[in-house]
């Protein structure tokens, strides 16, 4: 299972992300274009609202858990999204 | 008369081939197959004409595979087989962005423990998750799960998060009633009927509005949804098939019964997208041959319409496992 840093800012998701595609020479020339997709919290009823979703990876090809403090880490909530499909 | 070199899995899995060896062939003296290398990539046969592999795709919760086919016609059908333990909440099976047919497991459960299927389709016309009725005593009116509530998971014939595989087939098609063309939904598990229901207001769907498929509309992702980065499906997938007609009580039988380690075309059936996972065209992220233990680099189509699926964000990518309905 992923684990998730959460960054009050942009610019802080967007340094992580930059390095992890560094890291990992992406894009590549398999179609590998990036490494993660920026995402928020979007309820607003969550202490968290509005913080930016950092995923972290623990396993296969890409796992990125050493990259990071662990102690910044925390797991998925699933009250992270107020989405619905219709 | 010519043969083929035999070789074991774990031989030919030592080769260290480049182009110039293209055409190049064994016979698998592991699963009886016949290897045959395309200067990049294996391709295999299996000597009775039945295909299959020993892989399926692992999503974690926080992947999703972009295929490139849309919803099109006016009826559809999904096949596939799933395994998973714990269905969260929003768990998205299938989602074309709301512009088709979705699936998913929508918040909630009932006092029983159930937790709902979700279909949903094209503008809305889906059952609408907040109706209270939903869970009106006891009456099927909408496909349940079990959830992983263990009480109600044990012995439960409902159960499709009980850690093993469960074939699932949706079918979409419309029907004259009345003089009214409304939608038919029928769900199958294992061969069996599971839910079969008019999707009307009468059934708790938000309107009465027939199943409309048609061209640009958005590809189909699975286990996921480009619509939001937090819904994601969390257990084992494979043989997905998607088809543009609803298949009959006797197909999903036939694909039940034949189809897991089989090949739909060998079946009679014409798929519109086909993907069986792990098979001898799919590749990992550096764009070697699938193998467990690996995240995807392309998932390939096995219709006629090769219509492969991938993604491009690596953290998104689902991975092969070595775990299938069939072995």
């Amino acid at each position: 299972m992923k684990k998730y840093i959460l960054y009050s800012t942009q610019e802080e998701w967007n340094a992580s992300n930059d390095a992890m595609n560094t890291l990992f020479g992406l894009p590549d020339s398999n179609g590998n274009e990036r490494y993660a997709e920026m995402a928020q919290v979007s309820n607003p009823d969550h202490a968290d609202y509005g913080k930016y979703i950092f995923p972290i990876t623990t396993r296969g090809n890409y796992v990125t858990i050493n990259e990071f403090n662990v102690s910044d880490m925390v797991e998925f909530d699933p009250e992270w999204t107020s989405d619905e499909l219709i | 008369m010519s043969t083929f070199e035999v070789k074991t899995q774990a031989e030919i899995d030592a080769l260290s081939l480049n182009a110039s060896a293209k055409g190049r062939a064994y016979f698998n003296d592991t699963d009886g197959s016949i290897v045959a290398w395309d200067g990049t990539a294996w391709r295999g046969y299996l000597s009775d004409g039945v295909s299959g592999n020993a892989l399926s795709l692992e999503f974690d919760g926080g992947d999703r595979l972009d295929t490139t086919y849309s919803g099109l016609g006016n009826a559809l059908s999904i096949s596939f087989w799933m395994k998973s333990s714990d269905l969260t909440e929003y768990s998205i099976f299938f989602d074309s962005n709301n512009e088709s047919f979705n699936l998913w497991r929508p918040p909630g459960q009932d006092t029983a423990g159930n937790v709902f299927w979700m279909p949903t389709y094209r503008t809305g016309s889906g059952i609408n998750q907040n109706d209270p009725n939903r869970t009106q005593g006891g009456t099927v009116l909408y496909t349940r799960f079990s959830s992983h509530d263990a009480a109600y998971t044990a012995g439960s014939s409902n159960s499709f998060c009980d850690g093993t595989w469960h074939h699932v087939v949706v079918t979409l098609a419309n029907e004259d009633v009345d003089g009214t063309t409304t939608s038919r939904y029928i769900m199958y598990k294992d061969g069996e009927e599971f839910v079969n229901q008019l999707c009307t207001t009468d059934n708790g769907w938000t309107n009465n509005n027939p199943y409309s498929g048609g061209s640009g509309l958005s590809p189909y992702t699975i286990g996921g949804s480009t619509n939001s980065s937090t819904l994601y499906y969390n257990g084992y997938l494979d043989q997905i098939a998607f088809f543009q007609t609803a298949l009959t009580p006797t197909d999903v039988t036939n694909i039940y019964n034949n189809g897991n380690g089989g090949n739909l075309p060998n079946l009679g059936f014409e798929p519109e997208a086909y993907y069986k996972v792990g098979h001898f065209s799919d590749t990992i992220a550096d764009g070697t041959p699938a193998s467990a233990g690996n995240d995807i680099g392309t998932v390939a189509d096995y219709s006629e319409n090769v219509r492969h699926a991938s993604q491009t964000t690596v953290i998104l990518k689902p991975n092969y496992i070595e775990d299938t309905p069939w072995h």
